[in-house]
Parts: C-alpha cells; sequence; structure tokens
C-alpha cells in the first residue's frame, strides 16, 4: 500500500522552489526559446514592428514654412505714372501643416515589408531553434550512450568527451548560458 | 521516492521506466545505470491539470501543487507528497487542481487541499473516493468522477482530445479550433481569459490562440486623407491667421492584391509550419511506442529520440509568424 506524505509548504512557511523535474524535451524547448531570445528573433519583435506601423499612422506629417519679405512698395497711378508714395515692406509668414492619411489606420504599404521581414524572422528562427535542439539531443545521446557502454577504449572515451565538450560548447555560444532555461524548464 | 507510477495522460516514459527496472533487474550494472536514468525522464514535466486565477496559475502533478505568478514561467512548490511505496500501479502526487478568485483546491495524495485566501492557507481533509476532476462554480467546489476534457472559466471554455482542442466564448454552444495544439502532447488545457488558452504539454506550459479572423483590407483605399493648414501673417503690426482643413478621398478603388498576398503568404508559411510540427509530434509517438519491446539501450536511445522530435515540433510551431 502506497504511503504518501503531504506536506504543505506555505503553510508551515517553508516554501521554497521545487526540485529539478524538468523532461528533456522541456529543457531543450527552453533553451532553443533563450536561443532565439538571444538573436533577437522572437516573434514578439515582429509583432511590435506591425504594430508600430499602425501606431505610426496616428502621427500626421508634419510640414512647416516660413517666408519673409523684405522690400519697397511704390503706389503708382497706372494712367499717368504720378507716384503717390511709397513704403517699406517687413511681411511674416509662418505655416504649418498637417497631414493625417487616415487610409493608413486601416492598411500601410509599410505591411508588407514588416511581413516580409517577418517571414525571414520565422525562418531564423526555426533554423536557429532546430540547431540548439539537435546539438541538444546530439549531446545527451553521448551522454546516454556513455553510460550505456561498458568498458571502453580510453581514446573512445576520450574522443566522446571531447565531443560533449564540443556540442556544449557549440549550444553555449549560441544560447548563452543554459542553466536559466534549464531552471525555466523545471 | 519510488519511479512507480502512472501518469492520468499518456506518460509512456514512465511506464517504460517500470518495465525495463524490472526486466534487467539482474543485469547489475545496466539497471542501476537505467533506474537513474528513467528517474529523470520518469519525472519529467508531466502534470496533471493546471487552473488560472487572474494572473496565478497552478499546477497540480506528481511531486504537489505549484503556484506561478509569472505566466508559467517560473513555479514555486505549494504542497509537496513525498511518495513511500512498495505498489507500482497507484496514481498519486496531486492530480486535480481548481481555483477561482482567492480560491483554491486541489486533489494530493487522497487528501483535499482547500484554500480561501489564495494559497496562503490551505485546509486539508479526506478526499472523496473516486473524485478525479474539481472545479469551482459561484464559490462551490464541484467534484466529478470523470475528466470530459472541458474546462470552464466564466463565459470561456477549453476541450481538449487527442485530435485537438477548441475554445469557445460563449460557455461551450460553439467552439472555434486551437489549431497550433497539433504540435503538443496535451495533458491540460484551460482559458487564459483573454481568447486564448494556457496548454500544458510534454514541453512545459505554452499558449494556444486561435487563427485570426481575416481582414479585408481592400476598402482601405476609400479611407480619406485629413490635411490640416494653419497660416500665420504679420505685416506691418497686423496679423491674420487661418485654418484650413482639406479632406481628399481617393476617386478609385484600387486592387488590394498585395493585401491579400501578404495575408495568403503569412497564412500559409503558418500552415506549413503547423503541418510540420503535426508530422513530428506524430512521429515522435511513433517512436515512443515502438521503443516498448527493445533492449534497454536501444529503448532508451528511442525515448530520447522520441522526445528530440517532440521539442523540434513545438519549436516549428514557436517559431511560425
Amino acid at each position: 500500500m502506497k504511503r504518501m506524505v503531504l506536506a504543505l509548504l506555505l503553510a508551515s512557511g517553508v516554501a521554497r522552489a521545487e526540485r529539478p523535474q524538468s523532461s528533456d524535451a522541456a529543457e531543450a524547448v527552453a533553451i532553443a526559446r533563450a536561443c532565439v531570445r538571444r538573436a533577437g528573433a522572437q516573434p514578439e519583435r515582429a509583432r511590435d514592428w506591425l504594430a508600430r506601423v499602425r501606431r505610426a499612422a496616428w502621427w500626421p506629417e508634419l510640414r512647416l514654412g516660413a517666408e519673409r519679405d523684405f522690400g519697397t512698395r511704390e503706389v503708382i497711378d497706372p494712367t499717368d505714372r504720378t507716384r503717390y508714395g511709397a513704403y517699406s515692406i517687413d511681411e511674416l509668414r509662418l505655416e504649418a501643416r498637417a497631414t493625417w492619411r487616415l487610409d493608413r489606420l486601416v492598411f500601410d504599404p509599410e505591411e508588407l515589408r514588416v511581413s516580409r521581414e517577418s517571414i525571414r524572422l520565422a525562418e531564423l528562427r526555426q533554423e536557429l531553434a532546430q540547431t540548439a535542439v539537435r546539438l541538444y539531443f546530439e549531446r545527451r545521446r553521448l551522454e546516454l550512450e556513455g553510460d550505456f557502454a561498458a568498458e571502453q577504449a580510453p581514446r573512445d572515451e576520450a574522443l566522446r568527451a571531447a565531443r560533449i565538450a564540443e556540442l556544449a560548447a557549440a549550444l553555449e555560444a549560441l544560447c548563452g548560458s543554459t542553466k536559466e532555461a534549464r531552471a525555466r524548464a523545471r | 521516492m519510488s519511479i512507480a507510477r502512472a501518469a492520468a495522460m499518456p506518460n509512456r516514459s514512465c511506464l517504460t521506466a517500470l518495465a525495463c527496472s524490472s526486466e534487467d533487474r539482474s543485469a547489475g550494472l545496466y539497471a542501476t545505470i537505467m533506474i537513474g536514468l528513467l528517474l529523470g525522464t520518469c519525472a519529467s514535466a508531466q502534470a496533471d491539470a493546471i487552473a488560472r486565477a487572474g494572473t496565478v496559475l497552478w499546477r497540480a502533478d506528481r511531486s504537489g501543487l505549484h503556484r506561478s505568478q509569472d505566466e508559467g514561467l517560473s513555479w514555486r512548490e505549494v504542497a509537496r507528497v513525498e511518495e513511500d511505496d512498495d505498489s507500482e500501479d497507484e496514481l498519486g502526487g496531486c492530480t486535480a487542481v481548481a481555483a477561482e478568485g482567492p480560491r483554491v483546491a486541489a486533489l494530493c495524495a487522497e487528501r483535499l487541499l482547500q484554500s480561501h485566501d489564495g494559497g496562503s492557507h490551505f485546509s486539508n481533509s479526506p478526499a472523496p473516493a473516486h473524485a478525479r476532476r474539481l472545479s469551482w462554480q459561484r464559490g462551490q467546489l464541484r467534484l466529478a468522477t470523470s475528466d470530459d476534457g472541458v474546462r470552464r472559466d466564466g463565459r470561456w471554455a477549453t476541450r481538449f482530445d487527442d485530435g485537438g482542442a477548441w475554445i469557445s466564448a460563449d460557455g461551450g454552444a460553439s467552439w472555434r479550433e486551437l489549431p497550433d495544439a497539433a504540435a503538443y502532447d496535451l495533458i491540460d488545457v484551460i482559458p487564459d481569459g483573454r481568447g486564448g488558452a494556457f496548454a500544458w504539454t510534454r514541453v512545459g506550459l505554452v499558449r494556444l490562440r486561435p487563427e485570426p479572423p481575416e481582414r479585408d483590407d481592400g476598402a482601405a483605399s476609400w479611407t480619406p486623407r485629413l490635411d490640416v493648414l494653419a497660416r500665420q501673417r504679420w505685416m506691418d503690426g497686423f496679423a491674420d491667421t487661418a485654418i484650413v482643413g482639406f479632406l481628399s478621398f481617393p476617386l478609385e478603388r484600387p486592387p488590394a492584391t498585395e493585401t491579400w498576398r501578404r495575408q495568403s503568404s503569412m497564412s500559409t508559411m503558418r500552415a506549413e509550419m503547423r503541418g510540420r510540427a503535426a508530422r513530428l509530434r506524430i512521429v515522435g509517438d511513433h517512436v515512443r511506442r515502438s521503443s516498448q519491446h527493445l533492449s534497454p539501450r536501444r529503448r532508451m536511445l528511442k525515448q530520447l529520440r522520441a522526445d528530440e522530435l517532440s521539442a523540434q515540433a513545438a519549436v516549428v510551431m514557436e517559431a511560425a509568424p
């Protein structure tokens, strides 16, 4: 008969981080996610681009202009060319023009470029994540085979250990420290 | 702690572990290694149930009850079940959890845990016999003896089985598919309260969302352009100001081919990746199943390959645009 001990950690005030319980699949996925984050290729980035394109439509296109005229103006009768007077001109004109392209709130042609980029980003993300998963499992397979091998020649053992170290280094170079990712998988 | 346990949902690596540890007990070193290795695999993240109350997620699994306040990025153990057994066929740990506001209930080690303060304090009583599922309905705790795979959260409801997962925004009257579920081995799926779902899977917690409805962006070309002009003039002590607004409408509606192309390329790529992920998952399941009658070494390698395929399926799905 199974006996179970149930410990309520919060009630007894001893809540703590849980014991390691990650599976290989969960750990590999967590490492792949870390890789994608490190490369800045996460899907949120493409969504953010698209949102920025849409938000940009609320901002008008602004044109500012200033014009200043200096000079002298004369008043002349056109019939007999009599000159009535002359005065100087100092005229300042300021102009501000704001244009809202409301159609861009619904669809901005820039979205096409963003979607092309997000497709490229998705391809990069897929390649990166799959590489990370492949490296992770190649290393795990070597570790497992080493555990199962009864008596290995020292040379074979050294080569296996070197390959494991190589794979771990490649994974770390690609994804950064895997410790945090492993902790997240737990 | 024993490795003997069969999870409620398929946890074939655990079942396999039992088979090989008993078969090869006489094989000395191999069996020892196997048990050591399998403890890692068997204790993999195979929760029986998850529940949500506001921003807090709860997870019940073989080791106990856990709480997350960051949408599953990290978990803290709230109740721990330590197993000390001689039998190998009994369900253990925490098998069900339900949450509603500050109320939480869980079935753990044949005990019913209840909290009314968000999990700060739990009461502990014997669990009713054959209780399998828990749910809160307007402050009342309901127990069920079977699991229909439907989880309700206000007007939201989710449903899942081997064929996929669905979400309803009207309490179950109509359902929309969560297509990305095809990439995962689902263990539990609950509404996230924002139109999607949290799914506990072989690779951990993932978010599932229904396909967004297609927008008719072609109508955009009818939308006008607004120009506002402000002009100020100073001359010889005089000043005048003018503010003028223009609305210009396009007379011709251009074809929306580019818009459609954008939509179709994104959705095609997503569908392709989803199909690829589903195939990887199915092959992974097949590899996992086919490993059961192999030698311990080959079985472990096959299990690892199955895990790799599950992980590949998950990352392909997560990479989709």
